[in-house]
């Protein structure tokens, strides 16, 4: 009888000591970092570059879509009123290069001909202290993919790079 | 009534010979001519009836719209490329797939651009490819002409979102027509460009050429 209590009292100690290292690992993921929003405004493109709109929208749309997969992060879309109690990391960012490049020489010539390239230069800053948190230029690229790849790709692999500066800047 | 009976008799010997209708009254189709009648029977019924379903016997839609456009990114839950339903209702659009349903209010939209683009069918070319032994793969230089949509409205929180869709080109006059019968202004920039670049003695030229 008394083994028994024994082997339960082990087997209960065991399982709260996995679970509350289960919480902290969880929180350390989440709770060293500052910033629970991050609001996306939308890109600038710089003056001179013929950017299609399409294409602007599509790097808003994509970036909050692979934003909202990161956990801990609440996204806020430009516009939307920012919590007061809390620190705010905004989004900006200005399309400084783009390469419209050609689906059809991709697939049939390759050896990256018909590339298409964009790039972009972002800002994240906070949105009390305006205090600069992470500058970089990223790019996307379409150089191969299934018939050559869709062009609008670029605009996707652009947002995972961003999406991807900004995970590691708030870890 | 004799006479009627008389006069009927020939045609229910035809019938009973083609049906076999003599014997224990059964209705069995014997004869070849008999079979072929029945399908061809069957053939111009279902004919009427896809006839009636096509034509003004069938329900009309309440709310007019457009059928098979290309989703490219903006509405939740649909993936690049799916293809979507729009529907013109009374509040807004309503942008319907196989299992999402999503509405944006007319009040809500603040642009709506209609830009000229080309989009290649890589399956169609992928199939050609498989089927030529490759030379099908040449089908990728063929551009096909189609009219994107970017809609640009607000979220009931005020958050700027958009939606980008693609269309035939015939879809887009349509759409436009559609969205300004609803007080809701399409801009064409690359119509407004072009129109801007030409000289109007150039137009005149050509007209007179023509």
């Amino acid at each position: 009888m008394k083994s028994k209590f024994l082997s339960i009292a082990v087997f209960a100690s065991a399982f709260a000591l996995a679970a509350s290292a289960t919480a902290q690992q969880n929180s350390s993921t989440t709770g060293g970092n500052k910033y629970q929003y991050v609001q996306v405004n939308r890109f600038a493109v710089e003056p001179g570059l013929d950017f299609p709109p399409d294409y602007q929208l599509t790097i808003d749309e994509d970036l909050n879509k692979v934003l909202w997969k990161i956990k801990g992060i609440k996204v806020l879309r430009e516009g939307e009123p920012l919590p007061q109690s809390e620190p705010v990391l905004v989004v900006t960012g200005t399309i400084t290069k783009f390469k419209k490049g050609n689906q059809a020489a991709r697939y049939l010539v390759g050896f990256g001909a018909g590339a298409t390239v964009i790039g972009a230069h972002i800002k994240c800053f906070d949105a009390a202290t305006k205090e600069v948190v992470l500058e970089r230029d990223v790019d996307g690229k379409v150089i191969m993919g299934m018939m050559g790849g869709k062009s609008e790709g670029a605009n996707n692999g652009l947002a995972k790079e961003v999406a991807k500066d900004i995970k590691e800047k708030l870890r | 009534m004799q006479a009627g009976l008389a006069a009927s008799q020939p045609l229910w010997n035809s019938m009973r010979r083609l049906f076999r209708l003599d014997r224990r009254s059964e209705f069995s189709f014997h004869v070849k001519a008999a079979k072929s009648l029945a399908i061809a029977m069957l053939v111009v019924i279902s004919s009427f009836s896809n006839s009636f379903s096509n034509s003004g016997y069938c329900v009309e839609p309440a709310q007019p719209g457009l059928q098979k456009l290309f989703h490219l990114v903006g509405v939740p839950g649909l993936r690049r490329d799916q293809r979507v339903n729009l529907a013109f209702d009374a509040e807004g659009l309503s942008f319907q797939a196989s299992k999402v349903q999503y509405q944006v209010p007319y009040a809500r939209i603040h642009q709506v651009l209609l830009l000229n683009s080309d989009r290649r069918y890589e399956g169609r070319t992928y199939a050609a490819a498989l089927a030529t032994y490759g030379v099908g793969a040449l089908l990728i230089l063929k551009k096909h002409h189609v009219d994107t949509v970017v809609l640009d409205y607000v979220n009931e929180r005020g958050g700027k979102m958009g939606i980008v869709l693609q269309m035939e080109t015939s879809q887009g006059e349509v759409f436009k027509n559609l969205m300004e019968s609803r007080n809701v202004s399409v801009e064409e920039p690359e119509a407004a460009s072009d129109i801007s670049k030409q000289p109007t003695t150039t137009n005149t030229s050509d007209r007179s050429k023509q």
